[in-house]
C-alpha cells in the first residue's frame, strides 16, 4: 500500500516536469491572420494544414479557403486543433474530438491576448511574454500628435468601401493617433464617394491587394482630385489582417500623421 | 387603338425630351448629400460638375444605346424577347470584364477588354449560325453563349473569392468611376450607331413583313440581318463595358415604344433612345438615393424590379398584343 502511494506520488511529480503539449500537435489553420502568430511562437512544426493564400509553412497541406475550405482534406489530416474565424466556417459536428478555436480579434489588444491564449495551448508562455513585450515597445515608439488627422481608409474602390469602427484598421488608426471619420459600427462600410468629399480627411489611405487589386490613385478620381489630403498606399496584408504586423503599421501611420498634423493640415 | 393614333409623333417627342431634361436635372440635384445648388462650396461644386452630372449623362447614353440596340435587335430577329442578353453578347462582353478584376488590370482596361469578349461572342453566334436563316436559331446560339459566359464568371467568382464583392457589384450594373471623358466616347458611340440605324430604318422597316415578302423586295435580308445584329451587339458591348450589366432596358423600352408609337422603325429607334435614357436615369438616382445609410445600390436590381414589373403588368394588361406589329 506505501509503495503504492510512493509510485502515485511520483507519477504526479513526473507529470508536473512533462509539457503536455502533446494535446495539439497537428494543426489546421483556417484563420489566415492567426499564421504569422503560430510561426513567431516557434509552432510552424505543428502546422500541417493552412489556407491556400497562406505560403508561411512549406510543409502543411492546401486545405482550400476560409470561406470553402476542403473538408475531406482536413479529415485526413487528422487535426487536433483547427484554428478558425468564424466557428460557422467549418461544420463542428465532421470534427467531433477536435478542438475548434476561433481567432477574429479587431483590436491591438485581442491579438495580444490571441497571443496569450495560443501560447497557453501550446505551452509557449516564455515565447509569447517575449513576443508581447517586444510589441508594447513598438506602440511606446509612437510620437504624440497636437492635431489628430481625420483618416478615411479605402477597403475597395468599386464598390466604394471603407474601414468601419468594428476593423481592426480603426484600432490601427486610433492608436496611431488618427481618427476614422466613418462613424459606423460595422467592419466594412458601404458608402458614398459624395459623403466621403463632403467629410475631407487629412489622410486617404488606400489599400491594394486581393480585394482592391488595381484601385486608381485617389486624386486622379473625379471627385477626391481636389482635395487637400495627404494619400497613402498601402499594403492589404499589413492593414486588414489581425496579426503581428498590425503593430508596425500603426508605428508607420503614426509617423505620417505626425508629419500631417505638424504641416497643419 | 395604338397611341400614335391619337398623339402626334413631334408631340410625343416633345414632351420626351422635356421628360428628359428634368431627369437630367433631378439626377445632377439629388444624390446620397444635400446640396443647395444656390449656395455651394467648392467641394459640393465639385460633386455636382465632376460626378453627379458626367455620371447622369453616362446613365442618359448608356440606357438611350440599350434602348436603340434592343429595337434594331427586336426587330431584324423578329422576336420581342430579343435584347442584350438573349443574344449573349451582354454575359460574353461581363465576361472579359471579370476576367480583367479577376487579374487584377487597372480599371481603365476592363471597358476595352469586355468590348473584346463582347465581339467575339458576336463572332461566335454569327460562325455557329452561318448555314441557317432561321432567326431562332440565332437566338437559341445567343442564349446557349450566354450560359457558356456565365458559366465561366461563375467559375471566376468561385476561384477568385476575395474578389466576389468586385465581380458580384460589377454585374449588377452600375454608373462609377465617371469622368466626361467617358461621357464623351458613349455619347460618339451612340450617335455614330443612331445615325447609321436611321439610315437602314426604310431597310428594318421591310422586316416586319414575313421572310418570303421582304426578299421579294430586293432586299439582302440575310446580309442586312446579319450587319444590323453585329452592329445592335456592338453596340450592347460598349454599354456593357462601361456600365456592367443593366438588365430589362434593352428589352422592355422597345416595347413600351411600340405600344406608343406603332412599328415605324424610325420613329421606335428615336422613341426607344429617348426611353432608355430616362429609364437608366431615373434608375441610377434611386440607386443613390434609396438607401438611408447613404449606400449605394446596384442599378441592375433596380432595373429588374422596375422592368420585371412593367413587363409583368404588360404581359397580363395586353396579353393579346405583345408584339405590337
Amino acid at each position: 500500500m506505501r509503495l503504492m502511494r510512493l509510485a502515485v506520488v511520483f507519477l504526479i511529480i513526473v507529470l508536473c516536469f512533462f509539457n503536455i503539449s502533446y494535446a495539439f500537435d497537428r494543426v489546421v489553420i483556417l484563420a489566415p491572420d492567426s499564421s504569422d502568430i503560430f510561426l513567431k511562437l516557434g509552432l510552424e512544426s505543428k502546422v500541417v494544414g493552412i489556407t491556400r493564400h497562406v505560403h508561411l509553412f512549406k510543409n502543411a497541406k492546401r486545405v482550400g479557403t476560409h470561406l470553402k475550405p476542403n473538408i475531406e482534406i482536413i479529415k485526413s489530416l487528422k487535426p487536433d486543433l483547427i484554428v478558425v474565424k468564424r466557428k460557422k466556417d467549418i461544420d463542428v459536428r465532421m470534427f467531433g474530438n477536435t478542438k475548434i478555436y476561433t481567432y477574429n480579434p479587431q483590436t491591438l489588444d485581442g491579438i495580444l491576448e490571441q497571443i496569450e491564449n495560443i501560447s497557453k495551448m501550446f505551452k509557449k508562455d516564455r515565447d509569447a511574454e517575449k513576443l508581447i513585450s517586444k510589441l508594447k515597445q513598438k506602440l511606446q515608439l509612437l510620437k504624440p500628435l497636437k492635431k489628430h488627422p481625420k483618416v478615411v481608409f479605402e477597403v475597395m474602390q468599386t464598390p466604394y468601401i471603407a474601414a468601419g469602427r468594428k476593423s481592426i484598421v480603426n484600432d490601427i488608426i486610433k492608436k496611431a493617433g488618427g481618427i476614422n471619420i466613418i462613424n459606423s459600427n460595422r467592419y466594412f462600410v458601404r458608402i458614398s464617394n459624395e459623403k466621403i468629399a463632403l467629410l475631407k480627411p487629412d489622410v486617404y489611405v488606400y489599400e491594394v491587394g486581393p480585394m482592391n487589386k488595381n484601385p486608381s490613385a485617389p486624386n486622379t478620381r473625379a471627385l477626391f482630385k481636389n482635395l487637400k489630403m495627404k494619400i497613402i498606399k498601402v499594403d492589404e496584408s499589413k492593414f486588414l489582417r489581425s496579426s503581428t504586423v498590425s503593430f508596425d503599421s500603426v508605428v508607420y501611420l503614426n509617423k505620417i500623421f505626425k508629419e500631417v498634423s505638424k504641416n497643419g493640415r | 387603338m395604338k397611341l400614335n393614333n391619337r398623339i402626334s409623333f413631334n408631340f410625343l417627342l416633345i414632351n420626351l425630351f422635356i421628360l428628359c431634361g428634368i431627369s437630367i436635372f433631378i439626377g445632377v440635384v439629388e444624390g446620397s448629400v444635400f446640396i443647395n445648388l444656390l449656395d455651394m462650396n467648392s467641394t459640393q461644386k465639385s460633386i455636382i460638375l465632376l460626378y453627379r452630372l458626367p455620371r447622369t449623362l453616362e446613365a442618359l447614353f448608356i440606357g438611350a444605346s440599350l434602348g436603340l440596340s434592343g429595337s434594331v435587335l427586336q426587330i431584324v430577329l423578329k422576336n420581342p424577347l430579343a435584347d442584350g442578353f438573349t443574344t449573349g453578347v451582354a454575359s460574353s462582353a461581363a465576361f472579359g470584364a471579370v476576367l480583367t478584376i479577376c487579374f487584377g488590370f487597372s480599371y481603365f482596361f476592363i471597358p476595352i477588354s469586355a468590348v473584346i469578349f463582347g465581339v467575339l461572342g458576336i463572332f461566335a453566334v454569327i460562325f455557329a449560325t452561318k448555314d441557317t436563316k432561321d432567326y431562332t436559331t440565332l437566338i437559341l446560339a445567343g442564349i446557349v453563349l450566354n450560359i457558356i459566359a456565365t458559366s465561366f464568371i461563375g467559375f471566376f467568382k468561385y476561384f477568385f473569392e476575395e474578389s466576389i464583392g468586385g465581380i458580384v457589384f460589377w454585374l449588377m450594373g452600375g454608373f462609377y468611376n465617371v469622368s466626361y471623358q467617358k461621357v464623351f466616347v458613349v455619347l460618339t458611340v451612340f450617335v455614330i450607331f443612331l445615325s447609321v440605324f436611321f439610315r437602314l430604318s426604310a431597310v428594318l422597316d421591310v422586316f416586319t413583313f414575313d421572310t418570303l415578302t421582304s426578299s421579294s423586295m430586293g432586299i439582302n435580308i440575310s446580309f442586312v440581318k446579319n450587319i444590323t445584329y453585329t452592329l445592335s451587339a456592338v453596340l450592347v458591348a460598349v454599354s456593357v463595358s462601361f456600365s456592367g450589366i443593366i438588365p430589362f432596358v434593352g428589352l422592355i423600352v422597345p416595347h413600351i415604344s411600340r405600344a406608343v408609337c406603332g412599328y415605324r422603325s424610325k420613329q421606335n429607334l428615336i422613341v426607344s433612345s429617348l426611353f432608355g435614357g430616362i429609364l437608366a436615369v431615373w434608375a441610377d438616382i434611386l440607386s443613390r438615393t434609396l438607401m438611408p445609410t447613404s449606400e449605394e445600390l446596384p442599378i441592375g436590381i433596380l432595373t429588374s424590379i422596375i422592368g420585371g414589373l412593367f413587363f409583368f403588368y404588360l404581359l397580363v394588361k395586353r396579353k393579346k398584343a405583345m408584339w405590337y406589329v
